[in-house]
Parts: structure tokens; C-alpha cells; sequence
């Protein structure tokens, strides 16, 4: 199928036009075109000189509260959203909780040994930053709602993810 | 199964402000701007594919950013940037099968290659043949080469042809100011005009 091998000037009208009226496409969601859009400032505003590693995390499962856990029978469901993220040979395992005075957001770092890391979470006008321990566990308290950037600084490299809605 | 080729869709990419390859070099050199006009040029058509498959708002756009991200990843190794709306597409259609064979309890092959095997052994491949991913990239081209077209022009067949419910030739005319006999005329230049864009 191409438009100009054979086609004759009105076929390609004709063309042109039938593919004009089935064109139901739709932008994609605003959401998702800014979040790639950003992903290029990860690479812009990396220091030249600097030998730290930036790894962008993608995620992988997101099991939300009123969601069974896929392909287990489960007869309840968890109060906690579990959201679990790749960044190259790690995982980031994210639980979200509802507690009195806002959030508890629990995490961990699975693959190699991550203990002691930076863990920083924050948005335009908050920044929580705590240590990983011996498990590269690490938890933050009483985090209120709101979209957050989490950063796991470990020797050479930093996971970055973006956009993590709470609440 | 083979990949989509830019000779096979057939439509140059020469109309367009600054092609492909010029976007993705100025992208090397660390422009953003040139990284964004990227994401605008192709978001429509790279979020079009795992909704035609079926695919829910949020699982197409978890695909959406894979494929950017993948885009972005590979920046400095891509051996033919010009090609890149191709390798996006396919990039795509093996993500979007990914979810699918996956939600579907079916084994979900790792590898570009494994995957093709797959997807060449279903009987109903229909959501993405490669029929129906030629027309979303033709479609994404005339939408690239209605830009190109002055506002007028770019007006007159958007109104007539782009919208759900078309709009009359009187709502035409009176949307850019002429009498409503001008309408028929000018739509048929402004074809001739896109068509000459794509050819």
C-alpha cells in the first residue's frame, strides 16, 4: 500500500481524504507527554565532570488499594498501594499507606546492596531526605498529598522517579 | 512479519519544519526544544497504537512513555535517525503486545524477535497488523503536512474532513469569511495543495 507508486492524482485525493475522515486519533494525555518531554532535562542538567549515573525508574506494577493482587485469590485486599519500579539491575518496591495525619510511604530498594543511601523525597515546596538501612529499607512520615519526585542516591548513580501521586 | 518501512509508507518526510534525523542531532547537542518538537511530532501517533489494540487509557500510557523512554535511552546509538518514526512504531507495537499477550495469561516473549515469531503465529493480529499501522503513520503524516498548509487551507479541510460530525460548507464560510459557493473551490485547491505536500 502507497500513496504515490501507481495512484493516479485523484485515487490520492480520494486517499488523502478517506484517511482524513477515519483519522480518530486523540492527543495522548497531557500527563504522559510532559513526563517524557521532562525526560530530557535529566540529560540537560547533568553535570559534565559529574560521574554520577542517573537511571530513570519506570514502573512496573501498581496494585492500588481496592485492587487483588493479580492472579492470587485473595478473599481480601490490601489498604496499601503497593507500586513497584525498574531502574537497570534494581527494583524500587514503593508502599503507600493512609495514616492519621497524612501518608506513610515505605520502601525498597531490591538487587545489589543499596544500604545507606540518600533517599530524598520532594516537590516544588517539600524535601524529606532519610537513609537507607542495612535491608535498603527507608520510610518516610506523615507525607502529605501531592505529586513527588523520589531520588535514591547510592556511591556513583542515582535512581530518579518522577511523578508519584500520593493520596 | 516484517517492520514498516519509511519506503513503504511512501510519504516524505521533506515538508515537515526540520526532518527527523536535524531533531534527533540537535537533540545529541542537548537542545530540548528539538527533543520536544520530537515528543509533539509523535505523541498522537505513538499513543494511537496501543489504544487501537485495545488497550486501557492507563496502560497506553504506561506504552506512551516506554517508548520515549526507550527513545531517549538510545539517543546516542540510533544508527539511522531519519528512520526513527519507524523503529518508534515497532517499538510500540512490541510494547502493546507485550501487555497484551501478557493480560491475556499467554507467555510474553523478552525479545524483539521472539516477539515477531509470536505475533506471526496468531491467527488474529488485527488490532495491529501492519496494514492498520501503515494507515495511522499515513494519517499522522497528513496531519504533520496540514501544518504545513496556510491557516485558511489548514481551516477548511480540518472542518470538513478532520471532525467527528463534519462541518457543512456554510459553517465553512462563515468560520473563514467568504460566500458559501467560494467553499467547494478552495477545498479542492487546498487538496491539491496537501496532496502536493505529500507527494
Amino acid at each position: 500500500m502507497n500513496f504515490t507508486g501507481t495512484m493516479n492524482n485523484e485515487d490520492l485525493l480520494n486517499k488523502i481524504v478517506r484517511l482524513m475522515q477515519t483519522d480518530n486519533s486523540a492527543d495522548a494525555p497531557a500527563d504522559a507527554v510532559n513526563w517524557s518531554k521532562n525526560l530530557f532535562r535529566t540529560r540537560a542538567a547533568e553535570p559534565k565532570k559529574s560521574l554520577v549515573r542517573k537511571v530513570l525508574a519506570v514502573l512496573q506494577v501498581d496494585l492500588s488499594p481496592d485492587k487483588a493482587v493479580f492472579g492470587e485469590r485473595s478473599a481480601s485486599v490490601s489498604q496499601v498501594r503497593q507500586l513497584l519500579f525498574g531502574a537497570g539491575e534494581y527494583q524500587i518496591d514503593l508502599r503507600i499507606s493512609k495514616v492519621n495525619k497524612g501518608f506513610k510511604v515505605r520502601g525498597q530498594v531490591l538487587g545489589e546492596d543499596f544500604a545507606g543511601a540518600e533517599i530524598k523525597l520532594f516537590n516544588e515546596s517539600k524535601n524529606f531526605t532519610v537513609k537507607s538501612n542495612k535491608l535498603s529499607e527507608f520510610s518516610f512520615e506523615k507525607i502529605a498529598k501531592g505529586k513527588y519526585t523520589l531520588s535514591l542516591i547510592f556511591k556513583d548513580q542515582e535512581i530518579v522517579i518522577e511523578n508519584i501521586k500520593i493520596g | 512479519m516484517t517492520d514498516i518501512t519509511s519506503e513503504q509508507i511512501n510519504f516524505s518526510a521533506k515538508s515537515l519544519e526540520k526532518t527527523d534525523a536535524e531533531l534527533v542531532a540537535a537533540c545529541r547537542r542537548g537542545d530540548e526544544t528539538a527533543w520536544n518538537t520530537l515528543v509533539d511530532r509523535y505523541q498522537r501517533l505513538i499513543i494511537t497504537i496501543p489504544r487501537r489494540a485495545g488497550l486501557s487509557e492507563e496502560q497506553a500510557a504506561d506504552v506512551f512513555q516506554e517508548v520515549f523512554l526507550t527513545l531517549f535511552e538510545k539517543l546516542d546509538e540510533i544508527e539511522q535517525p531519519e528512520k526513527i518514526r519507524s523503529w518508534m512504531v515497532t517499538t510500540a507495537k512490541f510494547k502493546t503486545w507485550g501487555i497484551v499477550r501478557g493480560a491475556k495469561g499467554f507467555y510474553a516473549p523478552e525479545t524483539e524477535e521472539e516477539m515477531e515469531l509470536e505475533m506471526a503465529g496468531l491467527k488474529d493480529a488485527s488490532p495491529l497488523a501492519d496494514e492498520v499501522l501503515i494507515e495511522l503513520e499515513q494519517q499522522h503524516q497528513i496531519r504533520a503536512a496540514l501544518k504545513e498548509l496556510e491557516e485558511r487551507c489548514q481551516k477548511i479541510l480540518s472542518m470538513i474532513y478532520l471532525r467527528d460530525s463534519a462541518a457543512s460548507y456554510a459553517e465553512v464560510a462563515g468560520a473563514i469569511g467568504v460566500g458559501e459557493t467560494s467553499i467547494s473551490p478552495l477545498r479542492s485547491r487546498c487538496l491539491q495543495k496537501l496532496a502536493k505536500i505529500l507527494k
